[in-house]
């Protein structure tokens, strides 16, 4: 009996093992691959999720398949044929049903994340439209920047706290900045416009949906390990493509990178890990409360060490 | 807990305000208090003169005391987004909040010890302090019993 289970068992061991291969393959292979492939490193990083998917709806569908056809005279399967159609109806049923519950829940957390997600983050910080013309300057750069970048100027919302915060949520075409009070009254214009373009660098890369797509990929992938590294390696390169490409809209690293300090010195005190604490910090900066491989965001200092690189070797061209 | 301002805990064996706030938040406190009304950068410059610390760090450190009902802050728009930051309570004040918050607490779950430590070791004597202890007590009695 217990033998018959296991090989019943055996396609999605297989499935997971295949998964697990070939996310270790993507992982060596991008040792290979420039670091400042983006596109490709990403589609890299995708690809073995995808797989997963691929493997696990084969999978699932063979089992139903083969559940299906059981009552079936001779159903051409000869573990069937020793273990009571009860035992294969529950353990296929289970399989499926696990391969649907999280393929279902991977999708409806990807469509909510994505079409409602600001509305979410609005209400979650009480974050208020700021005013266009009260805020001339803000808005000035921020059409400057977007126009520039080629993508449609986002909305700017207000998060009335007083440590700097600044986040992208939203679908690319109506996307929405939040930056908070804080963040406005301790960086100066140019970090700002730096931050800004930052953020617009990430709508422009349309990274709102590789996001989402990588978060649901992972979710509805539970069997595959290596997705809850692959995940946030997906974020990582996103953020190093988002500084380079906000210093290519204001050819100001410096100031990319002393915003970055400044925003990373609110993170110093110890503060309580409440809920807006642990959003924030998932939003712009690495988080302490993971360790590196974990991290959504690179660390502090890889990012100011590929900034300043960038810097120099702007420098030398000009 | 008092209305109003949210401190979590008590840390007899720390100094000053340390006792109730964090490390820093003290020192922000103090500094507001000594500032009365300021700017982000004011009460940067102030906490600065004793230890090293960011302005962003001071940010967060309002946010928390923000939280906690020791700051109120208003939302100015003269030259840009800030806030003007201002101690809700005086020190004074807070010190008394947190002295009543304490006392209440270990008068609820302590009674005895507490009455018979402040009689035998902080040396009351007066007939008549001893009596408002007890009136004291019998309040608080009351006000567990209605509620």
């Amino acid at each position: 009996m217990t033998n018959s289970i296991l090989i019943l068992i055996t396609p999605y061991l297989y499935a997971t093992l295949l998964s697990l291969i070939m996310s270790v393959a993507v992982i060596i292979g991008l040792k290979l691959v420039h670091k400042q492939a983006y596109k490709i490193r990403t589609m890299m990083l995708v690809a073995p999720l995808m797989g997963s998917v691929t493997i696990m709806v084969g999978v699932s569908s063979l089992c139903l398949i083969h559940w299906l056809f059981m009552n079936h005279p001779n159903p051409g399967h000869a573990v069937c044929d020793q273990i009571s159609p009860e035992s294969v109806r529950f353990i296929c049923t289970s399989l499926v049903t696990l391969a649907f519950a999280s393929l279902g829940s991977a999708v409806s957390v990807g469509i909510i994340t994505y079409y409602l997600g600001d509305k979410i983050a609005i209400h979650l910080f009480h974050a208020k439209t700021l005013n266009q013309s009260e805020e001339k300057e803000i808005y000035k750069t921020l059409n400057r920047l977007s126009r520039k970048a080629g993508v449609r100027p986002p909305k700017l919302f207000l998060i009335e706290r007083s440590m700097p915060m600044i986040f992208t949520v939203g679908k690319r075409n109506s996307a929405t900045i939040m930056v908070s009070v804080g963040l406005l009254e301790n960086l100066s214009s140019k970090e700002l416009e730096a931050s800004l373009a930052h953020e617009i660098s990430h709508i422009k890369n349309n990274d709102g949906l590789i996001r989402t797509l990588a978060f649901s990929l992972k979710l509805a992938t539970p069997f595959n390990l290596l997705g809850y590294l692959i995940e946030p390696a997906i974020y990582r390169e996103r953020e190093f493509l988002a500084d380079e490409a906000s210093v290519a809209l204001t050819n100001e690293p410096s100031a990319l990178i002393s915003a970055l300090i400044k925003i990373s010195e609110a993170f110093a005190v110890k503060t309580k890990r409440g809920f807006f604490y642990g959003l924030a910090i998932g939003f712009f900066l690495e988080s302490p409360l993971r360790s590196g491989l974990f991290n959504k965001h690179p660390p502090l200092e890889e990012r100011l060490n590929r900034l300043l690189q960038l810097k120099k070797s702007r420098e030398r061209r000009q | 807990m008092s209305q109003g301002i949210r401190w979590t805990e008590f840390k007899p064996y720390e100094k000053n305000l340390v006792k109730v706030l964090g490390d820093l938040e003290a020192d922000v406190l103090e500094a507001l208090w000594k500032l009365k009304v300021a700017h982000v950068r004011d009460i940067h410059r102030e906490v600065a003169r004793k230890r090293k610390v960011a302005v962003t760090t001071v940010a967060t450190v309002l946010d928390r005391l923000f939280e906690k009902g020791l700051v109120e802050r208003e939302l100015k728009r003269t030259r840009g987004l800030y806030y003007e930051y201002r101690p809700s309570l005086t020190k004074r004040q807070f010190e008394s909040t947190i002295v009543r918050d304490v006392l209440k607490g270990l008068f609820e779950t302590f009674g005895d010890a507490a009455v018979s430590y402040l009689i035998n070791q902080v040396g009351i004597k007066d007939e008549q302090k001893i009596e408002e202890f007890k009136v004291y007590l019998e309040k608080l009695k009351q006000e567990e019993e209605s509620s």
